[in-house]
């Protein structure tokens, strides 16, 4: 695969971010008996990051440790409990209806099942109409422009084939490029893409993921890749974040991250990734045991202290650890590099 | 176009449900033309007008087919008018204002029953001085039998088979039956040509003097007369687009209406699921039959009204609770999410993206409910809670009932409207099974 990963350049950046996080949190309250609260469930807790124009990163993490949540926060499918989302600048709690429904357009959502993505009993004329006609666009003309654009950016040829067809009649990575031809209708700046080719065939993916390059170049999109599949992550994306227990833990430029993983969860991460070499034969891999933690109920201080080999006593499992800046590219809430200085 | 061709072709392998929909067709083809030959004002007027609609038709007649299978053929009617067959009269001018006005009714009479009623009607105008009649009956053989002499008044029946003195003349048989018997054996009709002889006297210049007569059959048209001489055929033609339309109405409105709200209770949740769940709740307990009886006896027995009601009731059940179920999963999906991040509304999201994906499941529940509601709308009027105007299946059952038509042997006031229930309920049963199994996944392959 290609790598136009790392085209970007830190100081081409704009100076104002496409998408800020700043301390996002999201909570799901638990109910008992339908009145009394009996917890919160802390799918986000403390979540900051910045997102430039045409910058990709990759969240990777197991499963259940929040990346979907934060991306559905970040969409409004979720409303964050604590913490602000910038976008382009605004505050998108203060926005009104109108702007939000603004900001919706601007932001393309891909999902993980390309067929529970589409509704079944749409046909893809119609389903790729309807965030048009939501949005406001109704000019026939208009609509019929944009449909056969996408069309041939995800290259579903011919296009008059496709248009009257249903979701069940396409192949999976047709589908998948009939969910982001719909992602891109609106002509987004910014696309959330959670999983978007596992539940792909092998043979599809690299397909769909150079789709997303050539998207994101020509239209000089940001993505947020949402992925537990590492082997994707090194060819598609410029900075990673990592997650564990609703919290990045580590966020670093993508070379410096694979050459040097410094949170112990990263490394274990990468140790666990299979890697066809005959030399793994002969050595033996060091991976954690244990479980995720609770989101109900977390463990106190760093949330991986109960399954780290190299767990600092009084420290690790008392104080949650804040984010330090170990590189210029590479920071990590990690008790290890305490020495350096701490991010913001 | 494709989805239809595809429905059909899977339609095909179920030859129950083109059963069902011929059924269902058929149903339709007669409601239509119940509607267009007889319009609703004439229906009413044939069902509600009162004796002088039915005053030329037998009284519990059975249905005219019921000749073909049975040796002894009954009377069909023989009605006889000199005002639509002037030739009947015969009008000799005498001077004076006096004038002769003789009527000779003839009919050739064949079958092997007896009739069940014979009456003479008749009409005059006159100043002051009344016609007078006379009038003979005139065997096949020959014999003459003086019927009466009477005046006649601007309209006059004349009831032969209630005058007794005709009874005497023919050795103390009913009229009806004396005046056909044979002299040799009074069990058998002497078929062959009656004449009535009516010989008339009008007393004044520009008078006149009409007559008729009615040999009342004991068979009547497709379907039969009622205690009231009413034609019970067009009770069951136009039951058939009431029962339709009430069956289709209430189905159409219970079930939509209780697709929204489970759809929307679970789309908003909390307190809008809350409250449509708890009223549920309350609902589904509530009896439905008496609560329409009350209705019925209190407020109106409308059927807009009954249909009304019933709608409300059957909003709510379980059916909500099974919509509510499967809207759940809906709500779950993905493309639910995508519509969202799009900018979606709740409404378009309710209507456009959850209500759509249910309905393949709402289609054939909804085809087998029609029959419920058909059903449910002849319970009401066999409980005398029917619509007071509209002549339906279930006024038939009701008005069978109430004279005792099985006891006295009126075997098809019972059956017809029977038949069509029961034919109603089976198209709509058939066309429904094989829906579920198109539509059910589940099913598929059984």
């Amino acid at each position: 695969m290609p790598s136009t990963a790392l085209k970007m350049q830190p100081e081409t950046r704009q100076a104002m971010p496409i998408l800020a996080v700043e301390d996002l949190h999201t909570w799901f309250e638990i109910r008992r008996m339908g009145f009394f609260k009996a917890g919160d469930v802390r799918a986000l807790d403390g979540v900051s990051f910045e997102l430039y124009a045409g910058e990709t990163v990759s969240i990777v993490g197991e499963s259940g440790c929040g990346k979907s949540t934060l991306a559905k926060t970040i969409l409004g499918l979720h409303k964050p409990t604590k913490g602000k989302i910038y976008f382009e600048g605004k505050d998108l709690s203060e926005l009104d209806k109108h702007q939000l429904k603004e900001y919706r357009a601007k932001v393309g959502y891909i999902q993980q099942d390309p067929y529970g993505a589409l509704p079944s009993f749409m046909t893809v004329e119609r389903i790729l109409k309807e965030p048009m006609i939501i949005n406001g666009i109704t000019d026939k003309d208009e609509q019929k422009r944009r449909i056969r654009q996408v069309l041939e950016e995800v290259k579903l040829a011919p296009i008059e084939d496709f248009l009257p067809k249903f979701p069940h009649m396409l192949s999976g990575g047709q589908q998948q490029r009939l969910v982001i031809a719909r992602a891109m209708i609106l002509q987004p700046r910014l696309l959330i893409a959670d999983e978007p080719v596992s539940m792909l065939d092998a043979s599809v993916r690299v397909e769909i993921l150079q789709l997303l390059q050539k998207l994101q170049y020509d239209h000089n999109l940001a993505i947020i890749y949402i992925t537990h599949d590492l082997s994707t992550v090194r060819y598609f994306s410029e900075r990673i974040f990592s997650m564990y227990g609703a919290k990045i833990i580590e966020k670093a430029a993508t070379k410096s991250l694979l050459k040097n993983p410094l949170h112990p969860y990263t490394q274990a991460l990468f140790e666990a990734t299979s890697d066809p070499d005959a030399e793994n034969l002969k050595t033996f891999k060091d991976v954690p045991t244990g479980e995720p933690p609770s989101l109900l109920n977390p463990p106190p201080g760093c949330r991986f202290h109960p399954r780290c080999r190299k767990m600092i006593k009084g420290l690790c499992d008392v104080e949650i650890p804040p984010e330090f800046q170990v590189t210029e590219d590479q920071s990590t809430a990690c008790w290890l590099y305490k020495d350096h200085a701490q991010g913001k | 176009m494709n989805k239809i061709r595809n429905f059909f072709e899977q339609l095909r392998s179920y030859p129950s449900a083109f059963a069902g929909l011929a059924v269902i067709v058929f149903m339709v083809c007669m409601a239509i033309y119940a509607i267009i030959a007889i319009p609703y004002n004439e229906a009413v007027r044939l069902w509600r007008g009162g004796d002088n609609v039915w005053l030329e038709t037998p009284r519990n007649a059975s249905p005219a087919w019921t000749n073909y299978f049975r040796k002894d053929k009954l009377p069909e009617t023989i009605v006889l008018k000199t005002t639509e067959d002037p030739s009947l009269k015969t009008v000799v001018p005498l001077g004076g204002g006096v004038s002769v006005n003789d009527m000779v009714f003839t009919f050739d009479y064949h079958y092997d029953g007896f009739p069940s009623e014979l009456s003479m009607f008749f009409t005059s105008t006159f100043k002051s001085a009344r016609p007078n009649v006379s009038i003979k009956w005139i065997t096949p053989d020959g014999r003459e039998i003086r019927l009466t002499d009477m005046s006649i008044r601007n309209s006059e029946s004349y009831r032969i088979s209630q005058d007794n003195s005709v009874s005497r003349r023919v050795r103390g048989l009913a009229p009806e039956v004396g005046l056909f018997a044979d002299p040799n054996d009074p069990s058998k009709v002497n078929k062959g040509t009656y004449k009535v002889v009516v010989e008339g006297l009008v007393f004044e210049e520009g008078s006149t003097l009409d007559g008729s007569l009615v040999v009342y059959g004991q068979v009547h048209g497709m379907a039969g007369t009622d205690h009231r001489r009413r034609d019970i055929g067009v009770a069951l033609l136009w039951g058939t687009p009431v029962a339709l339309s009430f069956g289709l109405l209430a189905a159409v409105g219970s079930s939509l209406t209780t697709m929204l709200l489970a759809a929307a209770a679970v789309w908003f949740g909390g307190w809008v699921d809350n409250v449509i769940r708890r009223i549920n709740e309350i609902v589904m307990i509530l009896p439905t039959l008496p609560i329409l009886i009350m209705v019925g006896l209190f407020y109106s027995r409308s059927i807009w009204a009954i249909l009304g009601v019933v709608i409300l009731l059957g909003i709510f059940g379980s059916g909500i609770l099974t919509y509510r179920s499967m809207f759940l999963q809906v709500k779950e999906s993905g493309y639910i999410d995508a519509a969202r991040a799009y900018g979606a509304s709740s409404g378009r999201i309710i209507l456009r993206y959850m209500i759509p994906k249910v309905i393949p499941v709402l289609i054939p529940q909804f085809v087998a409910q029609v029959p419920n509601y058909v059903f449910l709308e002849a319970t009401l009027a066999v409980l005398g809670l029917g619509d007071p105007v509209l002549p339906t299946w279930g006024k038939l059952l009701n008005d069978a009932y109430t004279n005792g038509a099985l006891f006295t042997g009126h075997y098809y006031w019972v059956l017809e409207p029977a038949v069509l229930l029961v034919i109603t309920g089976l198209g709509f049963a058939m066309l429904g099974f094989a829906l579920d199994r198109i539509f059910n996944p589940r099913l598929r392959g059984l």
